[in-house]
């Protein structure tokens, strides 16, 4: 089960500081590159989060990562706190927390577009235009490629999904079919 | 009935030709947690109480928890193919179910959908199954009777039209039977009846249907059965589901009549609901909205008023005690609910008075106004010599020296509780209940052996028939015995009471 009640608490706390000090920026980046080696190497994660090591090992580790990654003084305290508090596990919870919190400050959002094939440029524009009019926020958008929606495009904005895939249309006159004969 | 290959292509082509391709726009959420007949969905931000929400391969689920970051689902399929991880859709709609006189003679789950393989619906109506009950202004008194065909409920424990009478009593002590012949008993009137089976066994379901469609009551009844291998949410929603039916002809100024068979079952999918979506337990780990559960249900049934077309919705919800213990949680909390009880005790049941009535412990608030005139003339005593009758068998047990006034009370209250005994699956219409109430409570039967009083009960019914239909007639019109009618009766009960004599050889 997500732990999203916890991640909010400390983003919150996190959003706080950063709204001070004026560095959203380096704080998204920082964290979102965190969140990253969490999740793409699972040694680092289980180095600061296996109950196993002790805590001041633990906290080692992490002074030694945020060295190497040259993070500023108060995102470094932040992690250390988390690893101190046997939080670090939440880390990437946090993350996405955060960026939807300094979203939410600069009236964005992220968005998602799969579509089968690469889409061309002013292609892109005009579904994030059309999201952005269904939104009314400024859109961040992501492209991906998933041959198997087949054609069409499925766009995401949060929980809205915007679905005209082939693949959805095909699943929906199979239910229309099954449902008059 | 064919269908050659070629029609079906045909078919298949008007609809692809048909289909309309939309782009889907909709809110959606993930499944974090599944088991049990619960998910907890993550996401769907906006979505509102008793939404529907729709499952991967159609399942849909009722949000009933909206907490901070989840949202609590009790859902209404197979929990078994469900993922943690699948996308959640939002509907949009509150739960509903279809309604309308399409319902009729069907037999559907506590959803709405078929279950007797008789094709799609067609219903042209849905209503949501959690609709608030009509106010003060829209509800006039109960004042016309529902009858049950029962002699003992209709005579001592009358059941009007927009009344909830609760039927009470242990297992196997025939609730379900006093419940099926109130459905039987609605032939010759205008009233739809709604059967919600809660939790029962399906072969118990499917006598049920089948003594109603044998006797003919199938056509104005629909069954809304929610099985004991249904998930609990389901077996929850089936009472409001059938309440939802059963308000479709209250508004549309017709009367219905609603069975609840058993709100305890349903009391327990409930409890099963509310723990495991963690809301605290109460009393016998009772969530604490359980009374509001029942009440908010029973509510629905009621008389509306003129203006709103004077429909009713009578309510007989069934309450199944173990061991007779009245004072438990849930009886207690539905007792006090409804408009009065009929109580039903296995000892009855066992000495052979079936239905097994406890005329002491049944009781109906409202009373004589759901009574026709003639049928308070007959029955206006029969409580009291009843309950006389039951202190002075319990006293004469102890000696065999009786006055003569203590004896012929004895004798009549035999004869009463002789003729309030009634086989299952023959209710009788108001006329007849009369007919023989009159012969009891007037001494009639005083002189007969109480072995041949079934007997002269049927040949009874014969008899006016065929020689003074005009009675039964007098009393369907008037609804009143008057000087001249009750005249009538005498004059026809002697003569019948000499002929019935004579044949048995009786002095």
């Amino acid at each position: 089960m997500k732990n999203t009640v916890l991640a909010k608490r400390y983003a919150k706390a996190l959003f706080a500081v950063g709204k001070e000090g004026n560095s959203f920026a380096d704080f998204t980046k920082t964290l979102n590159e965190m969140a990253e080696l969490f999740v793409g190497m699972p040694e680092v994660a289980d180095a600061l989060t296996n109950p196993l090591y002790p805590v001041e090992a633990r906290e080692k580790v992490m002074e030694h990562l945020l060295a190497s990654m040259q993070v500023s003084q108060v995102l470094g305290n932040f992690f250390k706190l988390l690893v101190q508090k046997k939080r670090a596990n939440i880390l990437p919870a946090i993350a996405t927390v955060f960026q939807a919190m300094v979203d939410a400050d600069n009236n964005m959002c992220q968005g998602t577009v799969v579509s089968a094939m690469e889409l061309t440029p002013e292609l892109t524009a005009k579904v994030k235009a059309t999201l952005e009019k269904i939104t009314g926020k400024q859109v961040v958008l992501t492209a991906q490629v998933d041959p198997s929606i087949i054609g069409g495009i499925v766009a995401k904005v949060g929980d809205l999904v915007l679905d005209g895939s082939i693949k959805s249309q095909l699943a929906g006159l199979k239910e229309s079919i099954k449902g008059s004969v | 009935m064919q269908i050659k290959a070629e029609e079906i292509s045909q078919i298949i082509k008007g609809q692809i030709k048909d289909y309309e391709s939309k782009v889907d726009l909709s809110e959606t959420g993930t499944v974090i947690s599944v088991g049990d007949g619960i998910a907890r969905v993550y996401g769907v931000e906006k979505c509102m109480a008793m939404e529907l929400l729709e499952f991967p391969s159609g399942i849909l689920g009722i949000a009933l928890n909206l907490e901070a970051d989840n949202v609590g689902c009790a859902l209404l399929g197979d929990v078994r193919k469900i993922k943690e991880g699948d996308t959640v859709k939002r509907t949009g709609r509150i739960a509903e179910v279809p309604v309308g006189p399409e319902m009729e003679g069907r037999v559907v789950d506590g959803v709405g959908n078929p279950i007797d393989g008789q094709g799609s619906l067609n219903a042209k109506h849905s209503s949501k199954i959690e609709v608030v009950a009509p106010g003060v202004i829209a509800r006039k008194s109960v004042h016309e009777p529902c009858y049950t065909g029962a002699k003992a409920v209709d005579a001592m424990t009358p059941v009007g039209r927009g009344q909830r009478e609760l039927v009470i009593g242990d297992r196997q002590i025939g609730k379900t039977a006093l419940c099926v012949d109130a459905i039987i008993a609605q032939k010759y009137t205008d009233v739809h009846c709604i059967y919600v089976a809660i939790g029962q066994k399906k072969s118990t379901v499917a006598l049920v249907v089948e003594a109603l469609r044998k006797h003919g009551a199938m056509e104005y009844t629909t069954v809304v059965a929610a099985c004991a291998s249904d998930p609990a949410p389901m077996q929850y929603v089936a009472a409001f589901a059938g309440c939802a039916m059963g308000e479709y002809f209250r508004d549309n100024g017709q009367h219905a009549l609603i069975i609840y068979d058993d709100l305890s079952k349903q009391a327990v999918s409930y409890r099963e609901l509310s723990l495991l979506l963690r809301r605290p337990p109460g009393r016998e780990a009772y969530p604490g909205d359980i009374f509001f559960n029942h009440s908010r249900l029973l509510e629905r049934s009621c008389k509306l008023n003129d203006e709103l077309g004077a429909g009713s919705l009578t309510a007989l919800p069934i309450i199944e005690t173990q061991a007779g213990d009245v004072s438990a949680f849930i009886p207690t909390n539905v007792i006090s609910i409804t408009d009065g009880q009929v109580y039903l005790e296995p000892n009855l049941f066992f000495a052979g008075v079936r239905p097994a009535i406890n005329v002491g412990l049944s009781v109906s608030r409202v009373g004589g106004a759901a009574q026709v005139k003639a049928m308070k003339q007959v029955a206006g005593t029969l409580r009291l010599d009843l309950a006389q009758y039951r202190e002075l068998a319990a006293f004469a047990g102890f000696g065999s020296d009786l006055d003569a006034a203590t004896q012929a009370q004895l004798t009549r209250g035999a004869r009463l509780v002789e003729i309030l005994k009634q086989p299952q699956y023959r209710p009788l219409p108001m006329e007849k209940q009369i007919c023989i109430l009159f012969a009891g409570t007037r001494g009639y039967l005083d002189t007969l052996p109480i072995d041949t009083l079934a007997e002269y009960e049927q040949q009874l019914y014969a008899h006016i028939e065929k020689n003074q239909p005009s009675i039964y007639d007098d009393l369907k019109e008037k609804q009143a015995i008057d000087a001249a009618l009750e005249e009538k009766i005498r004059t026809t009960l002697q003569a019948f009471g000499e002929s019935f004599k004579a044949a048995k050889g009786l002095k």
